[in-house]
């Protein structure tokens, strides 16, 4: 039996993957950014590029922005495109416009060919009629621009080899250099780290520093040197602030200093100092002196302009430079594992869900949890009414079998079953809450209004009142099938030979019915309680919705309203593991029901 | 202020999302009286001042109110769904805020005055003194030190709106420099401050909404909670990183509120409600009712019903038909409960693709707009519950030019406008056809509707049979939500029904009109309407700073707008609400939510609701 159990585990893992697979593709078709949805429809392309940046920061940051499945960008050289688009990002769109005159006039000139190629695969609608037609070359130059972008942004890091090339080579004129920089700018976000984070980690040490050093070499004339008692009176101040355990103390601490101290602070930072120092040094530099890079530049940006922020993301790339020019074996790993998918997957099988996309982003899982808890009772109770009403309702009609009793019981639960249950709730809702015919039950949630101070039996009873109508519309439709279902079990037990002997000898028809038939007719039905855990997660949509529940089935309606996708795979993910844990119980439920399955002969093939 | 898409009658978690804070502040703070300032040293008691109803507060009395949807955050700056603000109204303040007899004035709250200087574009605020927060907890049980509220938080609150990564773009966008070129100009605002009472807002360039978005659009958080993590300590040294931004965003005080307003949080139970209770230390008037419980009723048909049976004292009824059949019941009759309606806000149109060589004539789409039967859908989908829209400024405005009619119904004068523009039927089957670029265009197109509404539904299908009439095919295309902003995203669609929530009069038109963003994808000119007279106009309207020009201008644009016909504007659709008889003094205002819960009283109260 063992080994059939460990047989069924394993045939789980790749039916959990297919599960994923498949929730995978649909949250991938579905309509809609989440991202988009989550920054209030901002963050798009015309927003300020601070928005913009931030939403691109949060789109890598889920992985968003990768492949789906393979990632084949490393292997891929990017110079020729990249060449192009830098030449369309250093022009303004009038610029653009009159290239677009050139490029209508003569597009058979092989620069010319190329450039158009570059262009078409923008995708831009239309693209070769608006070209043909002059009148059109201001709209289209705007798109140009847009494409350009979204194309820089997509590409992402891959970009920036090429790019860095551009901008190294000195035969590179001044417009190209400034599309380089405005193209490196669109590729990488958050290229250079102004200060520690809380628990500061010393690989950032480097990049730290290289910020500081970089805006140093330029703004050290700015600042006199400090006199010696200024000094002593900082190191003092310094020293007292290390010494400080609370982080709000230090932070007030911080915010007395002045501007020109800075120089004192740059010395700490660039020095041998312990990490504690640094963190401090730059947490004040961070304070006092924010943008201290410049990293963009306008289409008409002077000399000085281009020649700092060129240093600037030169200096950026050789300090990254194995993240730019990985090896082959990293190339290799990136291509199965850096995907949306590998992702997804991996937080998957640790079960990090993370946190929900909603505003609150709070962890999931604690949230799931919290709805489990108000479902699964509903939805227990709802089992033990079906089962203490359904099964005496079937044997009842079994032993009454073709007589009035059992046809209009028989109708009845056809009726029954014929109702879907939020129609009925509707239905108890209009009757029996509302008011109109009778106001005998709570329409609204599982507790009443001051329900936190009752005492528990009031509490309880309360709870049961409120939770009346939902567990009988929860049970209605089940509690048909389910009588339904024991009646032909019973019938079937009845018919066989050993109730025939059992009623020879004379037993009572009570014991006969009870003792002998109804324990083997049981069988099947027990083995059908594994089925309703899947119900106990899921909890039910429309139920939940027409009583004001907060359980399972609302949190799953409104995290797919709200595109709350970690939320919504967590839940796919934890439902499939539920439904094939609960077949299995089903499976072994059976054999220890009935002696006469095992799983001899299925476990040893 | 900012304009956002919605959809009336059916309200969706995901909708809300897209609905903006709506009008500025809206926390409906008291007249700068000074009458809430205590000696020192003196408790303040709310009970011994009047509310701003006139009348003396009740010791224990109990509002109960609901919403349909829950919020996301209670986050003040985070949150940006029509029910957080419903929530906030009355515990956060900003620094100033609309007049709600008047909207276009100011009324001071948090600042006692403060003085612009057109030369340097500085407003110097004076805060109030002696305004205290609510009292706050850290998770582990440990209570915050009770603070005063002081120029250090507008700075910090200005801070985390401005930093890039805080989920706050809806409030960030006013402020925002969209030509920057540069890190250090991106922001049209700088803050600064003077001492711990002073406050400068310096702007980098004239905007006319400076004074309200400065002053009204952004409610004011606490320093002491929300830049500290669980344990007391600073989630970083610096407001504008990362690293904070990340902290604020998943805060712990997220499901919390603290602020500076008449009622202050007791709990939040996600899902089911919402309690709030009277700060007994409040600066201004107090208010009437010792405590707020908002219920989360997910199920309109159980809201109505509850307050048909008096079981909610104020709900409003998304559902025209329903609230009609309402009068019949007996509660109504039996005065018990009263049916309002009142004039909110927002617009509906049909908006036209004007990429789409159908819609570029003019004439065509102003013989839609007479084929339109507007009165009709009011009348019989709305039961006259709505108000014509001439334009994109709602009537009865200041921004309106109300000498504008509403384009009449007249079949035959569309036909003879079709005719004109060359629009005829040349091939027989009852549609009309022109050649535009070369290419033959039958007068035919795809309306896209919302698929869960019904009066949606039923509009789109009136117009359909006049368009029919006139040889015009339109075929109704029901669309998921999702799908919709899809499509009107990425400008594939012909014509769309949409509704706007808008402010009530002085609104930047740039966001929807403006031809600069008619290209954008995903910009909020999804019909890519551009008309050189007026992206003038609306650049001028931006920096020009006189009231009295500014309504010349608007006027203007409403004109043109009104001409080019961009869209094919509907109506204003009333809201209907009931409530409960024992409320008093409800009055409405044209000023979103239209109403202020502040001057509400009560004859009998309600102890602890059911």
């Amino acid at each position: 039996m063992w080994i059939y159990v460990f047989r069924r585990l394993v045939v789980m893992i790749p039916t959990l993957f297919g599960v994923t697979v498949v929730a995978f593709c649909i949250m991938q078709m579905a309509p809609g950014d989440p991202l988009e949805a989550q920054l209030d429809a901002s963050g798009t392309i015309g927003e300020t590029s601070m928005t913009r940046e931030a939403y691109l920061i949060m789109r890598r940051d889920l992985k968003l922005d990768r492949p789906l499945l393979l990632n084949f960008r490393r292997f891929h050289d990017y110079t020729d495109s990249i060449r192009q688009a830098v030449f369309f990002r250093g022009q303004s769109t009038d610029q653009i416009q009159q290239q677009l005159a050139e490029l209508a006039a003569a597009s058979d000139l092989p620069e010319n060919a190329a450039r158009l190629s570059f262009l078409r695969s923008l995708s831009i609608a239309n693209f070769d009629q608006m070209l043909d037609d002059p009148q059109s070359h201001r709209r289209l130059s705007t798109m140009i621009t847009i494409g350009v972008q979204l194309y820089l942004e997509d590409l992402g890091i891959h970009g920036v080899r090429a790019a860095a090339a551009v901008l190294r080579d000195p035969q590179t004129s001044d417009q190209k250099r400034i599309g380089a920089i405005r193209a490196m700018r669109l590729m990488v976000v958050e290229p250079f780290q102004t200060s520690f984070r809380r628990d500061a980690d010393p690989a950032n040490e480097p990049h730290v520093m290289k910020t500081w050093q970089l805006w140093w070499q330029r703004a050290e004339p700015d600042f006199p040197q400090l006199n010696d008692t200024r000094r002593e009176r900082l190191a003092e101040r310094f020293q007292a602030m290390l010494d400080l355990e609370s982080r709000s103390e230090i932070l007030d601490m911080l915010e007395r200093f002045d501007r020109s101290d800075m120089r004192f602070f740059v010395e700490r930072l660039l020095s041998d100092s312990p990490l504690e120092e640094k963190v401090l040094a730059a947490a004040a530099l961070n304070l006092y002196v924010p943008n201290p890079l410049r990293l963009d530049v306008p289409i008409d940006a002077t000399d000085e302009m281009i020649q700092q922020a060129a240093e600037n993301w030169l200096a950026h790339y050789e300090l990254n430079r194995e993240l730019y020019e990985p090896t082959l074996d990293r190339k290799l790993g990136y291509l199965f594992l850096d995907t949306q998918y590998a992702h997804m997957v991996w937080r998957l099988i640790t079960f990090q869900f993370g946190r929900s996309a909603t505003r609150t982003r709070e962890p999931v899982g604690p949230r799931i949890w919290s709805a489990v808890l108000v479902s699964a009772p509903l939805m227990i109770m709802a089992q033990l009414i079906i089962y203490l009403v359904a099964v005496p309702l079937g044997i009842l009609c079994a032993v009454n079998r073709s007589n009035s009793i059992d046809r209009s019981v028989s109708l009845a639960l056809f009726v029954l079953y014929s109702i879907p249950p939020f129609v009925a709730g509707m239905m108890f809702l209009l009757f029996f809450c509302y008011g109109i015919f009778f106001n005998w039950f709570p329409s609204l949630g599982l507790h009443s209004a001051g329900s936190e101070d009752m005492g528990w039996g009031a509490w309880l009873l309360d709870y049961l009142w409120h939770a009346f109508l939902p567990v009988v519309c929860l049970s209605l439709f089940s509690l048909a099938a389910m009588a339904m279902y024991s009646r032909s079990s019973m019938l079937e037990v009845i018919g066989q030979d050993y109730v025939r002997t059992a009623r020879a000898k004379g037993l009572s028809e009570t014991s006969v019915i009870l003792k002998h038939g109804l324990r083997n007719a049981l069988i099947p039905i027990i083995t059908l309680f594994a089925g309703f855990l899947p119900g106990m997660l899921g909890g039910s949509v429309l139920i939940e919705v027409i009583f004001g529940i907060p359980g399972m089935g609302r949190l799953s309606f409104d995290s797919i309203l709200s595109r709350d996708f970690p939320t919504l795979m967590a839940l796919i993910y934890i439902n499939a593991i539920v439904v094939m844990v609960s077949i299995l119980l089903t499976d072994l439920l059976y054999v220890v029901a009935d002696p006469r399955i095992s799983f001899h002969g299925r476990g040893q093939r | 202020m900012r304009i956002s898409l919605i959809l009336t009658g059916f309200v969706l978690s995901c909708l809300l999302l897209l609905t903006g804070p709506g009008c500025g502040g809206g926390s409906g703070p008291d007249v700068g009286s000074g009458r809430g300032r205590a000696p020192d040293g003196q408790t303040r008691s709310a009970l011994l001042r009047e509310t701003r109803g006139g009348v003396m507060p009740a010791e224990r009395d109990t509002l109960l109110l609901a919403y349909g949807n829950d919020t996301n955050t209670l986050n003040a700056i985070t949150a940006s769904d029509t029910v957080s603000s419903a929530f906030q109204r009355q515990v956060y303040e900003g620094l100033a805020a609309a007049d709600y007899a008047d909207p276009d004035q100011l009324l001071p709250a948090l600042a006692e005055s403060w003085e612009f200087d057109e030369e340097t574009l500085t407003f110097t605020i004076h805060l109030r003194r002696g305004v205290r927060w609510h009292p706050m907890k850290l998770p582990n049980g440990q209570p915050l030190p009770d603070r005063e509220f002081t120029a250090r938080d507008v700075k910090f609150t200005f801070d985390c709106l401005l930093n890039p990564h805080v989920d706050a773009a809806h409030l960030r966008s006013y402020f925002e420099n969209p030509d920057a070129q540069d890190e250090s100009d991106r922001f049209k605002i700088s803050v600064d401050v003077v001492d711990d009472y002073t406050v400068e807002i310096r702007w980098t360039e004239p905007y006319f909404l400076a004074a309200e978005f400065t002053l009204g659009a952004v409610p004011m958080i606490p320093r002491h909670v929300y830049s500290v993590d669980e344990d007391g300590e600073p989630i970083s040294f610096d407001f504008t990183s990362r690293e904070f931004a990340e902290g604020f965003n998943n805060h712990w005080a997220n499901g919390m509120m603290c602020g500076t307003g008449p009622m202050m949080f007791r709990e939040w139970s996600r899902d089911e409600r919402l309690v709030l209770d009277r700060f007994d230390d409040y600066w201004g008037e107090p208010f009437f009712f010792s405590q707020i419980r908002m219920r989360c009723i997910p199920n309109t048909n159980t809201m109505v019903q509850m307050t048909l049976q008096n079981e909610l004292d104020w709900a409003s009824f998304p559902d025209k038909d329903q609230w009609l059949q309402s009068e019949t019941n007996a509660n109504v009759q039996g005065g018990k409960v009263h049916l309002v309606e009142f004039e909110y806000p927002g617009y509906r149109y049909i908006g036209y693709n004007t990429n789409r060589p159908v819609f570029r004539d003019r004439e065509f789409r102003l013989a839609l707009a007479h084929a339109t039967p507007l009165q009709q859908i009011i009348d019989e989908v709305f039961h006259g519950l709505a108000v014509p829209v001439t334009g994109p400024f709602l009537p009865g405005s200041s921004a309106a030019d109300s000498s504008i009619e509403p384009i009449p119904f007249d079949l035959d004068k569309a036909r003879q406008l079709l005719d004109q523009a060359g629009w005829r039927d040349s091939d027989g089957d009852g549609v009309r056809d022109k050649v535009v670029d070369g290419v033959r265009v039958p007068a035919s197109f795809e309306l896209m509707i919302f698929s869960d509404s019904r009066s949606f539904r039923a509009i789109a299908e009136m117009i359909q049979e006049e368009f029919r009439k006139i040889g015009v095919r339109m075929q109704i295309t029901p669309a998921e939500w999702a799908l919709m902003l899809d499509r009107l995203n990425s400008k594939e669609f012909d014509a769309a029904m949409l509704g706007w929530a808008t402010g009530w009069s002085k609104t930047d038109p740039y966001q929807i009109w403006h031809g600069s963003l008619a290209d954008v994808p995903s910009s909020s000119n999804h019909v890519g309407y551009s008309n050189p007279e007026v992206d003038r106009l609306i650049e001028q309207l931006r920096v020009t700073m006189d009231e009295d020009k500014q309504q010349e201008l608007y006027h203007q644009i409403h004109r043109l707008i009104h001409e080019d016909q961009p869209y094919t504007f509907l109506f204003s659709e009333k809201m209907t609400a009931g409530h409960d008889a024992r409320l008093q003094n409800i009055e409405f205002y044209r000023l979103r939510p239209c109403i202020d819960t502040r001057e509400w009283h009560s004859s009998t109260p309600r102890v602890q609701g059911r």
